[in-house]
């Protein structure tokens, strides 16, 4: 069974799988996305107060959604990397960060737009934007990090450390900007068992969460073998495979 | 404890050697209160918010900006390769980088910043409690300064991407450490943050040495 995982991890047979199951999950983010938009712009009602304006909640939502769950994977991928010293985990970490911060630009920026005509400003200096705004930096500074060697694997290390000793961090940086300032509404699809948003609303968000999240895997991939083919720039099967 | 002091010596004698670098970082810490007053204005001596939170401000960026200074030239002397050599505890080495750069570089700092509020005329209660919260703000930071000045030391990017680093990570005790001071200006309890600063530099205490021995062992092989 160890020996079963530790195959599939190897960067070769990763590389292949990667490569296989590429078309297929780019058609699940495809349907699925479809899906989810035409859910939440042609089915879902108005709001009452925001009238159509609210929709862009389909964009924002999944975004910073996978802000956040790109540092968790990332995290979880640093651990891997530093304890069990396994490439593939150093290579995953170094494609996500990029994506990561994607997602975050990308929620930042919706935010701000739709901020402009429900609060009437650009940016407040509320607590999750400014703590959104730090994870943004994070993500900088690992991709700087990544970035810093002409070693791959001491970068992807470095920015492994980094990451864990960010992981440290946010929740104490979110909590205590939270209590520095706050004018964002309150949660309204965590709280499961009484969600305080309509259920024909809801639906198209967890759509469009799953479409995100499943489009985050397939760039993830992509990234990852381009990555793989760097590392093993210098092996049989790479150059086989490039002839 | 031995080998922490004996590391600490030798870090205190090579940064009185170089003792232009502390005083250049003195330098910067006064030229950042100057452009702040030159840009506010005349007002700037009236409001007491802005002279607080830019003393704060000149603090902490003048302790970052030095942070390189930790490992730099260590790792281009190849001392830090003779410790490993040597199996020096790479934890202890850590802690006591972190203790000399703070007793060297922050500690000047902290005094001129705290001589600073005592020339606007501040409480002598204001300019305790600064101390103490200042010194647990900077404590912390050469904590977290020393695993990232060993992962940025000599590389692509350099001081610039160690000060990206560090700042993100830095934000909750300057928020806590402002709002102590702000509260104690108003006549209020600062003790809840106090208490969450010593809490905080507690954890990364107990936390990072660890990441700075792994930080170093990553950068050398």
């Amino acid at each position: 069974m160890f020996k079963l995982i530790k195959n599939f991890l190897a960067l070769e047979s990763f590389y292949f799988f990667a490569r296989r199951i590429q078309k297929p999950l780019l058609y699940f983010t495809l349907v699925v996305i479809g899906i989810g938009l035409y859910c939440g712009l042609f089915i879902a009602p108005k709001d009452y107060q925001q009238g159509d304006a609210f929709r862009i909640i389909y964009v924002h939502v999944p975004a910073a959604w996978l802000s956040l769950f790109v540092y968790i994977y990332m995290v979880l991928a640093a651990f891997t990397a530093l304890v069990w010293k396994l490439k593939i985990a150093e290579i995953g970490i170094k494609s996500a960060a990029p994506i990561g911060f994607c997602f975050t630009a990308i929620a930042l920026v919706t935010g701000s737009i739709w901020g402009k005509p429900m609060w009437g400003t650009w940016w407040v200096w509320d607590a999750r934007l400014t703590s959104e705004l730090i994870l943004l930096l994070i993500y900088g500074g690992i991709i700087g990090i990544a970035n810093s060697s002409d070693d791959p694997r001491i970068g992807s290390r470095s920015a492994s450390i980094v990451t864990l000793i960010g992981a440290i961090n946010i929740p104490i940086i979110h909590y205590s900007v939270e209590w520095w300032a706050t004018l964002h509404q309150g949660p309204t699809v965590s709280k499961l068992d009484n969600p305080s948003i309509e259920l024909s609303m809801l639906i198209p968000l967890i759509i469009m969460t799953v479409g995100f999240t499943a489009y985050f895997i397939l760039i993830l991939m992509i990234r990852m073998q381009n990555e793989i083919i760097h590392y093993e720039r210098n092996t049989n099967w790479i150059r086989k495979k490039l002839s | 404890m031995k080998l922490f002091l004996t590391l600490c010596s030798f870090e205190l004698t090579r940064y009185f050697a170089n003792i232009t670098d502390v005083l250049n970082s003195v330098a910067f810490f006064a030229l950042i209160i100057i452009i702040n007053a030159v840009a506010a204005g005349p007002t700037f001596t009236e409001n007491n918010n802005l002279i607080i939170g830019s003393i704060w401000t000149a603090s902490v960026l003048s302790c970052v900006l030095t942070l390189d200074l930790i490992f730099n030239k260590d790792f281009r002397e190849g001392t830090t390769d003779l410790f490993i050599l040597c199996s020096v505890s790479l934890e202890i080495l850590s802690l006591a980088k972190a203790f000399s750069y703070w007793l060297t570089n922050c500690l000047s700092i902290i005094l001129v910043a705290s001589f600073t509020f005592l020339l606007l005329d501040f409480q002598s209660s204001l300019i305790l409690n600064f101390l103490v919260c200042i010194s647990l703000v900077t404590l912390t930071m050469s904590l977290i300064g020393v695993a990232l000045s060993a992962l940025t030391a000599n590389s692509k990017g350099g001081t610039l991407l160690l000060t990206i680093l560090v700042f993100p990570l830095m934000i909750p005790p300057v928020i806590f450490g402002t709002r102590a001071s702000l509260n104690v200006y108003n006549g209020l309890d600062p003790s809840n943050e106090l208490l969450f600063l010593f809490g905080f530099f507690m954890l990364l205490l107990s936390t990072l040495p660890w990441a700075s021995a792994a930080a170093i062992k990553t950068r050398i092989h």
